[in-house]
């Protein structure tokens, strides 16, 4: 719209009037051809190609980021399964560490407490109080013999289904 | 518009139909402007239409389409606080939060379970139950049973490891699903369960630690919300918010774990050996107040609450309020050395019985006029000498003495349903009661009363308020104290080195109550308790060792025993060998000193 209205603008019309008045108009002459600026092709790939550039850089940009976001996906499920394994490996490891698991593991390899413990002083190499090898101790007579699953029983938290042989990776 | 039209007509066609000398008939032209105008408004039609939508859909409805739509594809979760874990003295872990999963059904979609598939020689509910039982440990039939019905959602089984939820969704069973619920695990079960307490199945402390440090373990929940595709996928140029979770603090008790569970068990012993309804033991640092171990038997596992009410969900320690009886006399002989109104040495002349202003005061057992020491009076704890000893003090200061014990008075602990116990002021102290409370009878306290104000004879007479809770942990690791518990000096230094002599005097190296090795001090004691209208004995021994340098106070108390069974022969035992084990636990070498031996007679 712009071009148009300069080139056919009627504004330059007056003027053309006057100046043909005085002497009298050749029907036909030679004019001089047009001076044109070249070529407009060079513009129009320049300006194709920095939208087709700046699509594509865009288009690239955006497929990043969907990448990016799967990824974070991806790692977000990793991460919550390696979460899931430690807090398994944890609770085993809890369970082996109470006191009446230790126990009961000391007490089937044939360890008895000891009730006579000797203390060594470092600074003197003196050995403070007196043991012996210790016998198969018997519970104390003043003292009723409470089985160990009665006086303080292990948690019930472990009586899992015994019948699951899984590796715990199936949903991988 | 205008302007470009003008151009036109003025082109180079006027000269054309000025030409006269053409007779050519006119050639049937179009009406180019016309087509051109209708044209034009077809176009403008056409734009204002569109433009008319864009401002409609952009400008007049536009928050609420685009609400819609962000609405749509934003989700918003929950990030669950985690409470913190309660910790032993040594950050072993106590109690601890874990993910679980709740499986759940929607029953009317299971029978589709492999409908599609050729080769399947059993589709639905019967295939699912078959496939789902030992993942889940149940047998076929109840998992049939479960699976099985028109409800559109059932639990199958609540509370399930993360494994188990893995290899249940595996399965890909039509109607299985799973949500994610945070369970609290106590992994020693039992072993100081009355001191943690529990949480309910919603995840709100109901007892113990757990209540009264609430504040402290639990956190604030978080929340996130993002905007994602189909597959689930946060869309990165959307919009995002999120407000991390604060989780609980962990909270350092100053219990150890090792020696809560020994002094369990051993409670268990003494408890069962003599058919009493319950007992306590307490192992108390005198120097920190720091309790080692607070033991109850019968106990729970937090794990697993009762519903059925029959377990004994508290702490016995202090909320079962019961007269001293005989270790009382501790405090009125402190009171008399303190006083200068006794040394070990001081004599008194012991019938069986005696009156008092009228009142009868007898001893335990039948016995010949005896010439006791105030040693001796303790030793054979005599209850005629002991009122001889507390006549030459005034109520109001043995009262005085009794309160700056800490009887009567709540320990700090922060225990919930703790009992004071009731210490009358000695204007009441009327009657008999006059006489009774020199020997332990006429007020009530609890034994972790008792075994704090023995500490402070082990303590150099300084009495530390007892405390549970070392302090909460911090993300850093670093241990922020709750307070500084409260000392108070009670008795002299003189006077508490002498109640340590008379004490290990109280204990030969051949009683009951002795500990290889070890030179014990302590004092045992037995009172009759009515409960519900039924008599009932209380049988304690509260002691120290080693006895000249005392690091650990050890208090056990048999309740609820229906006939009278003396300290020394239903706690005493039980002392020796809890105090043997927490004096390993500890690393607390003897000493070498031997049992002093008092003069007891004159």
């Amino acid at each position: 719209m712009a071009s148009t209205s300069a080139v056919h603008a009627p504004a330059v019309r007056p003027v053309r009037g006057p100046r043909t008045a005085p002497t009298a108009r050749p029907r036909l002459t030679v004019v001089a051809a047009p001076k044109t600026s070249g070529s407009s092709m060079p513009f129009t790939i320049l300006c194709t190609l920095i939208v087709t550039a700046t699509l594509a850089a865009l288009l690239y940009l955006n497929i990043q980021m969907s990448d990016t976001s799967y990824e974070i996906t991806r790692l977000q499920s990793q991460s919550q399964r390696l979460t899931e394994e430690k807090q398994a490996l944890v609770e085993t490891d809890e369970r082996l560490g109470t006191p009446q698991e230790l126990e009961r593991q000391a007490r089937e390899i044939g360890m008895v407490p000891v009730t006579d413990p000797a203390y060594i002083d470092l600074d003197t190499g003196e050995v403070i109080g007196e043991t012996s090898p210790t016998a198969q101790t018997e519970v104390n007579p003043e003292l009723a013999d409470v089985p160990a699953e009665v006086a303080v029983p292990p948690a019930q938290i472990y009586d899992q289904p015994t019948t699951y042989h899984g590796m715990g990776n199936e949903g991988v | 518009m205008a302007r470009s039209r003008s151009t036109r007509t003025t082109g180079s066609r006027r000269p054309r139909t000025g030409a006269p000398m053409l007779r050519v008939p006119r050639a049937r032209v179009g009406a180019p402007a016309v087509r051109h105008r209708l044209l034009i408004c077809m176009i403008m039609v056409g734009v204002l239409l569109l433009s008319g939508r864009l401002i409609w859909v952009q400008g007049l409805d536009a928050s609420a389409r685009a609400q819609e739509a962000v609405a749509q594809r934003t989700v918003t979760r929950d990030i669950p606080a985690l409470r913190g874990d309660i910790l032993d003295r040594n950050s072993t872990t106590m109690a601890h939060s874990v993910e679980r999963y709740d499986l759940w059904v929607n029953q009317l979609q299971v029978d589709q379970y492999r409908k599609g598939s050729k080769d399947a020689e059993v589709t639905g509910i019967d295939a699912a139950a078959q496939e789902l039982a030992p993942v889940l440990g149940l047998s076929v039939s109840d998992t049939e049973k479960a699976l099985t019905g028109d409800r559109g959602f059932v639990y199958l089984q609540k509370n399930v490891e993360p494994k188990v939820r893995d290899a249940a969704l595996a399965l890909k069973i039509p109607g299985i699903g799973a949500d994610r619920v945070a369970d609290r695990i106590y992994p020693a079960g039992s072993v100081g369960g009355n001191i943690l307490g529990f949480v309910g199945a919603d995840g709100s402390a109901l007892a113990g630690t757990e209540l009264s440090f609430d504040d402290e373990l639990s956190g604030t929940d978080g929340e996130t919300s993002y905007e994602r595709g189909a597959g689930g996928q946060i869309i990165p140029t959307g919009k995002q918010q999120t407000t991390p979770a604060v989780d609980g603090s962990d909270l350092v008790l100053t219990v150890d774990r090792d020696l809560q569970w020994k002094a369990q068990q051993i409670v268990a012993g003494a408890v069962d050996k003599w058919g009493a309804e319950g007992g306590s033991a307490v192992v108390l640092k005198p120097s920190t107040g720091e309790v080692l171990a607070m033991a109850e038997y019968p106990s729970y596992d937090p794990n697993e609450i009762k519903q059925d009410g029959s377990e004994f969900l508290g702490n016995r320690s202090i909320s079962n309020v019961f007269e001293p009886g005989s270790t009382g006399k501790l405090f009125t002989m402190a009171t008399a050395l303190e006083e200068g109104t006794a040394t070990p040495e001081s004599e008194y002349e012991i019938p069986y019985e005696m009156y008092f202003d009228g009142e009868r005061i007898k001893d335990s057992h039948h016995h010949p006029d005896q010439k006791l020491t105030l040693a001796g009076v303790l030793k054979n704890s005599s209850n005629v000498g002991t009122v001889q000893v507390s006549e030459q003090l005034s109520p109001e200061v043995r009262y005085d003495y009794l309160r700056a014990f800490g009887l009567g008075e709540p320990t700090g602990v922060q225990l919930p349903a703790e009992s004071a116990g009731v210490v009358h002021p000695a204007e009441d102290w009327t009657g008999r009661t006059r006489y009774t409370t020199a020997f332990g009878q006429g007020y009530s306290v609890n034994a972790l009363q008792m075994v704090s104000a023995v500490g402070t004879f082990a303590n150099d007479g300084v009495r530390v308020q007892p405390s549970l809770i070392s302090g909460v942990k911090g993300s850093d690791g670093t241990l922020r104290p709750l307070g500084q518990p409260e000392s108070t000096r009670v008795v002299s230094s003189e006077t508490a080195a002498t109640m340590r002599a008379l004490m290990d005097n109280d204990v030969d190296e051949d009683s009951s109550a002795a500990v290889t090795g070890y030179a014990t001090a302590g004092k045992t004691g037995t009172a009759q308790a009515a409960e519900g209208g039924k008599e009932t004995y209380t049988a304690s021994f509260i002691g120290f060792a080693p006895a000249d340098d005392p690091d650990l106070v050890v208090g056990v108390f048999v309740y609820g025993l229906d006939t009278f069974i003396s300290g020394s022969r239903a706690a005493a035992p039980a002392f020796s060998e809890l105090t043997t084990f927490a004096l390993q636990n500890q690393g607390i070498a003897p000493t070498g000193v031997a049992g002093r031996e008092l003069e007891n007679e004159w």
